[in-house]
């Protein structure tokens, strides 16, 4: 009996000992659950292996620098939206409803990010951070602050990239853009902006994806009040390197001007370095202060070595996704309103500046009760009143066959 | 109640879903109609009701403000416009040329919809479009627009199931079996088939008003021949084309499928859930080839005679 009792009083200690630390690491090791809508399928399915990679470059920084709150891990919940509107509605409200995710990042596409924004998560109160919607239209939705972008409108980007297209000598140019809301914003503010500062766009062509030949258009716009230039809104993968051929072979052009759907190396191997010498163009975001950028870029290179750290978007989300873990440490709890209250704050001053890598130092200032400003790897981030980023514009041009950056401009 | 709210939100967008199966049932169930252009009549549906309740705005043609319960059959209407000269031309000589000619609309309508800025709002799309019940807050305006989703497909099965049984149906579906058999006892195929098409396109147009409805917001990028067009086919196809009831099932049950192989995939780690997403089209491609060779009628074949 006496031993017996023992037995189980050895029994009750060992298993109270065994279970403390035990509950103790598993309260730790819990991990937190935030959310991604990416387009892993479709049209804008070859982005994502980048994309992915930035937002998971962030997690794992941050989980091997203790996590966020009392050590709890980051996991990604993804979602594949199949780069359709449709699609995005019903896996939002998977991960709102199901999975119960306080914060999202994405969705990629503009148009998909405002059927998400509207159907799911503005109703739900659940912030989302998209890393690469540009339209300009995000920015007037009713969203009671729940939709916030590290991505740069287009607006911005056009106004700059009429401003130097203006005062590096072209006078006359011509207007090609892919026709989707990216194209069509892109190159209003581009004709607005050229215009205002003295140029003349003398032809604009909306352009279908996934032509075999641009021949007829590039012809009639060439054909069109002696243009020096073509301004080419699109991406390489459906038309954007099949315009830039059919121009170059049929002289047709023989200067561009590009924005950042192009700025792909891949572009000037197909083209040919001699066709795009005197090529220039802008991309937003990549711009940030330069030793943030190279800590990132350096970290993104050991995870990734395959795969561009300055590829479209790709530090964007690496941003987005790092000022969602921020907004959660500093609200100190994984809960949506509480999140979204805290976004605008980490990612603007005042407060002490953190970048990319700067995990543990962050952490340790927002529990000790103080306020951090967040300058990411694609720009100072500083979430304006429609929750769209204060963007800064890059540059560049392609001299001896590379895509070199030139300057970068703020608004 | 997290749960229920997501399973409100698939059922809403099956029963969307139902209204164009419902639609295509009419169409290729009853009457034989080869229609790969739903998209079309989906599209000019969910177009007008969305200009109809839109608030005005500088970007599109209106935003009229009228309620939903004027839009929706006005979406309807407007589907069923589109599809009668379509309908009247094609329709004369053989059901072939349909598939040809709604093949042909569905991207007629689709590259409009996205090039006529000053009435669309072209690939910026028009937002701010009312969903009813909204203002009920947020689990009891979306149960309450499940509620309504629910009622109008209860209404369309109705109208189909009654359509079905009438002498009206029967006369379709001697068209459908054998058209020589339906001129000789007098009744003329050209003008039932057109009837039919109109009658499953306004369908579909009530089914795009209802999606319009639903994300609030409407764009090209939501017209996707895949998504719009094909996916009715499969649904109808898998429920059992000729039977209202499995058109209905079809679509409860391939967004069902379509819902829990996006949860499966999403419990996979990540590089895996790239792939996942792959093999779910790839999984939807086979089952309904498994389908057709394994019960060519589908889930629930067509009844005739004794209808129930």
């Amino acid at each position: 009996m006496t031993r017996f009792a023992l037995t189980r009083r050895t029994m009750l200690a060992a298993t109270t000992a065994a279970a403390l630390p035990l509950g103790a690491s598993r309260a730790q090791a819990g991990a937190l659950r935030i959310g991604a809508i990416l387009s892993a399928s479709g049209g804008l399915a070859s982005f994502v292996p980048p994309i992915r990679a930035g937002i998971m470059l962030a997690l794992n920084e941050i989980n091997a620098a203790g996590g966020v709150l009392d050590g709890r891990r980051l996991e990604l919940v993804e979602a594949d939206d199949q780069t359709n509107p449709q699609v995005g509605v019903q896996v939002a409200t998977r991960l709102v409803q199901a999975d119960a995710v306080p914060v999202i990042i994405g969705p990629m596409a503009s148009g998909i990010t405002i059927a998400v924004a509207n159907a799911v998560t503005i109703p739900a109160g659940v912030p989302i951070i998209s890393p690469s919607a540009t339209a300009p239209a995000i920015s007037a939705l009713a969203d009671n602050d729940t939709v916030f972008r590290t991505a740069v409108p287009d607006g911005l980007q056009g106004a700059v990239l009429g401003r130097i297209t203006r005062a590096r000598g072209i006078e006359r140019a011509a207007v090609m853009a892919i026709n989707n809301d990216y194209g069509r914003g892109l190159a209003d503010a581009f004709s607005a902006s050229f215009q205002a500062a003295g140029g003349t766009v003398t032809a604009s062509q909306n352009f279908e994806e996934n032509r075999p030949s641009y021949r007829a258009e590039l012809q009639t716009l060439a054909g069109r009040g002696n243009p020096q230039a073509l301004v080419l809104i699109a991406y390489p993968a459906s038309g954007g390197t099949t315009i830039l051929r059919n121009a170059v072979e049929n002289g047709f052009f023989s200067r561009f001007v590009l924005t950042d759907g192009m700025r792909d190396q891949a572009v000037v191997q197909a083209v040919g370095a001699q066709a795009l010498r005197g090529t220039f163009g802008t991309a937003p975001g990549t711009a940030a202060a330069p030793e943030q950028r190279r800590r990132y870029e350096e970290a993104f290179r050991r995870a990734n070595p395959t795969l561009d750290p300055a590829g479209a978007f790709v530090a964007q989300s690496y941003d987005a996704a790092y000022v969602a873990a921020l907004a959660i440490q500093k609200a100190g709890q994984a809960e949506k309103a509480a999140i979204r209250a805290a976004l605008r704050g980490v990612s603007a001053p005042p407060g002490e500046v953190v970048g990319p890598g700067d995990w543990a130092k962050a952490r340790q200032i927002l529990a000790g009760g103080g306020e951090v400003n967040y300058e990411g790897a694609s720009g100072p981030i500083d979430f304006n009143a429609t929750g769209d980023a204060r963007g800064r514009i890059e540059v560049w041009d392609i001299a001896d066959g590379r895509i070199n950056t030139v300057e970068n401009l703020s608004e | 109640m997290d749960a229920a709210l997501y399973a409100a939100t698939l059922l809403t967008l099956a029963a969307i879903y139902a209204a164009f199966s419902l639609g295509l049932n009419l169409q290729w169930g009853l009457t034989g109609l080869m229609n790969f252009g739903g998209l079309a009549f989906v599209a000019a549906g969910a177009y007008t009701a969305a200009l109809l309740t839109a608030a005005p705005s500088g970007t599109h043609v209106g935003g009229f403000g009228l309620p939903w319960w004027l839009a929706w059959p006005a979406g309807a209407l407007a589907a069923a416009l589109l599809a009668l000269p379509v309908g009247a031309v094609s329709l004369r000589v053989r059901t072939d040329y349909l598939a040809i000619a709604t093949i042909g609309i569905a991207e007629i309508v689709r590259l409009a919809v996205r090039n006529e800025d000053w009435l669309t709002g072209g690939p910026l799309g028009i937002t701010g479009i009312p969903r009813p019940f909204e203002g009920l807050g947020q689990p009891w305006g979306q149960l309450a627009y499940l509620g309504l989703a629910c009622a109008a497909v209860a209404g369309l099965y109705a109208l189909a199931e009654a359509t079905a049984r009438s002498p009206f149906g029967r006369a379709l579906r001697a068209v459908r079996d054998d058209e020589e058999a339906a001129k000789a006892v007098g009744k003329n195929p050209a003008r039932l088939r057109v009837q039919a098409f109109v009658l499953g396109a306004a369908f579909m147009g009530l089914g795009g008003a209802m999606m319009a409805a639903f994300f609030k917001f409407m764009s090209p990028e939501a017209l996707e021949p895949v998504t719009v067009t094909f996916l009715v086919w499969v649904m109808l196809i898998a429920g059992g084309s000729g039977n209202n009831r499995g058109a209905v099932l079809g679509a409860v049950a391939v967004w069902a499928v379509w819902a829990a192989t996006d949860w499966l995939a999403a419990q996979l780690p990540g590089e895996l859930a790239t792939r996942a997403a792959y093999v779910r089209l790839f999984l939807i491609g086979l089952a309904l080839q498994l389908i057709l060779i394994a019960r060519p009628q589908g889930l629930i074949g067509e009844r005739i005679g004794t209808q129930r």
